[in-house]
């Protein structure tokens, strides 16, 4: 409660602030494992976490901003109140800000809404259950397939310990190890369970993760990202006369198309960030964006998140996490 | 000090389906339990939760230790009721679930080898108990029987091209007759060549969940309370096209809705009317925002076991005068967007749906699928200037909403 009063009090000062939701959580997670195939483990992990949901108004105009930090030691929150105040400046940017004319646009996506990107779009197609029964598509994707851009790779890796997508033993005690589902724009890998593993005739992944002890094992995604490239987040954005960039979200799915909410979001003009605008919506064909992909910047950042998580049939929400480097796409549906 | 006490006990057993074929039996058996202190001198309240055989005592003595954070409350409990509310029509062991879903799985391939199934057939019982210490003792229980699929096309590149399903308190003949012919209709829909659209206004037959989901944030306290919300200062206007009418209910076997109390211990009596011939009747309030702001709770406040109670609706229904829906798309091209996944609105009632399946009708009659759409408007305006109708659905009856709402939107490939 005490670490969170500075937040309290900038938002009950603040007039333009109306529906505030603080929420502060702390998780640790001791697993316990034995089977009679002699696998023994034990592994823990915990984080602590503040999501700040504020809506932001001015005369007719509302805006819904969030913020949201999650750590595993106290001093990596750093200067939370100085971040706090920059997003809810941020968002009143907002709140006047035009919508734009729907339309296929280059964008350039923030590692947070790359992550969201990998997750939904290749992510869930990755995991090897949705393949089960359909010789068609196991055909269709067949590993060494080229499903993407030269410079795409995507990983999933449980072993990424500093976020909520660690899991480095599985919960039928196979170890993690990093799994490239894409490499250099080529089908590489899938995401397995014991079961999928050996009915695709493929190698166990580490990958089958129950939500907790009431529910089977299924196979799910653990840290998910896109690698880095070698540009610049200028060098990005420099070529673009006449688009966006994509720097929060507020939800996505992955169906034949995949979707993302866009929360904010700026016009990019001749090479140049220029000013917020309002986008609700970013949609488009997976297998046409993954081609799509021309430029990656150098360094990838993964977000983890304490509230929420992945949801798959009845077991929501899976701590996970997913990143990526910022992300060049020469089009995408916005609207 | 009052001391409230809050169990969830659920039984549930699960078939699951992968492939077609059964992959997994699964029992469950949970009981949540909570247990909230109210220090009525400094009005301060705290709660403790947990699962599993966890003693009463250890939760209110942890609860007290808890008082210190400061919460506080300031509204009245419910006190001296008692009554117990069930509606149980069946019960399965897992032996009869197993052969009902075999039954299931048997019959789905009958209609259809051009699908993979994957989907879970369950049971549960579910069994809610809200006590107090002032003589507050509610109870309720309720089972049902749901079987959903996924239905994936051989072949396609996606994890879910359509989906099925049957949701009811029991099982009935006739209703999963229907529910067969539903995903008959649904599996032939799917594999049908898609009909050529253009970038533009087409009449939609949209599901209530579709486009109500920022109305249920609108009618929220929090919201209207705070200018958040569209309708902010605007009860007892006309918010809607005067043939628009929508009630929340709290026990209606169509809806699969039995929910007589709310977390608070206020017993229904009777459904609640949110929206009357276009007029905006109610905001609903739980205690605290009931105190908070001025007004009477409207037995709205829902909690999970494990937080204290907030606003929420139960579920909802439109009514008035209704026509068929097929009988209202007789002479144009109409969308029924299926499966519509991702979308989202803006604050200011502006919504984008992308579908990914969507049924085209013309004159009537079903003349294939959509290409992949998204359907823009502002969920106002589908209410207001844009609305043509509340419809009864009599084409999909078992698998999509009892009532659909009928209205023009923009359409954009």
């Amino acid at each position: 409660m005490a670490f969170l009063q500075p937040i309290r009090e900038i938002i009950e000062n603040d007039p333009q602030v109306v529906t505030p939701y603080i929420s502060w959580s702390d998780r640790v997670n001791a697993k316990y494992y034995i089977n009679n195939k002699g696998i023994v483990y034990y592994y823990d992990k915990g984080f602590s976490g503040v999501l700040a949901s504020i809506t932001l108004v001015q005369d007719k105009e509302i805006f819904r901003s969030s913020f949201y930090k999650t750590v595993q030691r106290k001093e990596d929150f750093g200067d939370i109140l100085q971040d706090f105040k920059e997003e809810l400046e941020e968002g009143k940017l907002f709140l006047n800000a035009p919508v734009i004319e729907p339309g296929q646009y280059p964008v350039v996506m923030s590692p947070d809404v790359a992550g969201v990107f990998a997750h939904e779009s290749f992510g869930h197609k990755s995991e090897a259950d949705f393949m089960l029964g359909d010789e068609t598509m196991k055909q269709e994707w067949e590993i060494g397939k080229k499903v993407g851009s030269d410079i795409l790779s995507i990983v999933d890796c449980g072993l990424e310990s500093d976020t909520t997508g660690f899991c480095p033993i599985d919960d039928e005690g196979v170890e993690s190890h990093k799994t490239y589902l894409i490499k250099n724009g080529i089908l590489t890998g899938r995401l397995h369970s014991k079961e999928t593993a050996d009915t695709l005739q493929e190698n166990t992944t580490g990958n089958a993760r129950a939500i907790d002890f009431t529910f089977e094992p299924i196979v799910r995604m653990t840290s998910t990202y896109i690698e880095a490239g070698d540009l610049t987040f200028d060098e990005l954005i420099k070529p673009i006369e006449n688009g966006y960039f994509l720097k929060t979200l507020i939800h996505g799915s992955g169906m034949s198309t995949f979707t993302m909410a866009i929360n904010k979001a700026y016009k990019i003009e001749n090479g140049k960030i220029a000013h917020p605008v309002k986008i609700n919506m970013a949609t488009g064909t997976v297998f046409e964006t993954l081609f799509d992909i021309d430029g990656l910047s150098n360094k990838v950042q993964i977000k983890s998140s304490i509230l929420g998580g992945c949801g798959k049939n009845e077991q929501w929400p899976l701590p996970v996490s997913f990143g990526g480097p910022y992300v060049r796409i020469k089009k995408l549906n916005l609207s | 000090m009052i001391k409230e006490l809050f169990i969830n006990e659920t039984e549930n057993l699960t078939v699951k389906v992968v492939d077609g074929k059964i992959d997994a039996l699964r029992t469950q058996k949970l009981t949540e339990k909570a247990v909230r202190v109210f220090d009525e001198e400094n009005k301060l309240l705290a709660l403790s939760a947990g699962i599993g055989e966890i003693d009463e005592k250890e939760l209110e003595e942890k609860a007290k230790s808890l008082l210190s954070l400061g919460m506080s409350y300031n509204y009245d409990l419910e006190k001296d009721k008692q009554a117990e509310f069930s509606k149980v029509y069946e019960s399965y062991t897992l032996e009869s679930l197993e052969e009902k879903a075999k039954t299931v799985l048997n019959d789905l391939n009958q209609i259809t080898d051009q699908f993979v199934f994957n989907g879970t057939v369950s049971a549960e019982s579910l069994e809610n108990t809200l006590q107090n210490s002032l003589g507050l003792n509610l109870k309720r229980h309720r089972s049902n029987l749901e079987f959903g699929f996924m239905m994936k096309m051989k072949g396609s590149g996606n994890i879910m091209d359509a989906y099925t399903g049957y949701g009811a308190f029991k099982f009935d003949d006739k209703k999963y007759a229907q529910f067969l012919k539903d995903t008959d209709f649904i599996a032939k829909a799917c594999l049908s060549e898609p009909v050529s659209l253009e970038n533009k206004n087409y009449k939609i037959l949209f599901r209530p969940g579709q486009l109500l989901s920022k109305f249920k944030s609108d009618i929220n306290s929090s919201q209207y309370e705070e200018k958040s919300s569209l309708f902010s200062d605007r009860l007892n206007e006309k918010i809607f096209h005067e043939s628009v009418s929508i009630k929340e209910v709290y026990d209606n076997d169509e809806l699969q809705c039995f929910v007589p109390y709310d977390h608070e211990g206020i017993i229904k009596e009777a459904d609640l009317d949110l929206v009357k011939n276009g007029v905006l009747k109610t905001i609903i309030y739980d205690k605290k925002r009931a105190s908070k702001y001025g007004k009477q709770t409207t037995g709205n406040g829902f909690r999970a076991y494990n937080s204290h109670p907030g606003p929420s609706l139960r579920a909802i229904d439109l009514y008035g005068d209704i026509e068929l829906s097929s009988n209202l798309i007789a002479d144009d091209i109409v969308i029924l967007p299926f499966l519509s996944s991702g979308g989202d609105f803006l604050p200011n009632g502006n919504f984008s749906m992308p579908t990914q399946l969507a049924f085209v009708f013309k004159n009537g009659k079903f003349i294939g699928k959509a290409p992949q759409i998204t359907i823009t408007g502002n969920y106002l305006d589908s209410f207001n200037k844009d609305f043509i109708a509340i419809a009864k659905n009599d084409l999909i009856p078992e698998v999509l909403s009892k009532k659909l709402i009928y209205t023009n939107c923009k359409v954009n490939l």
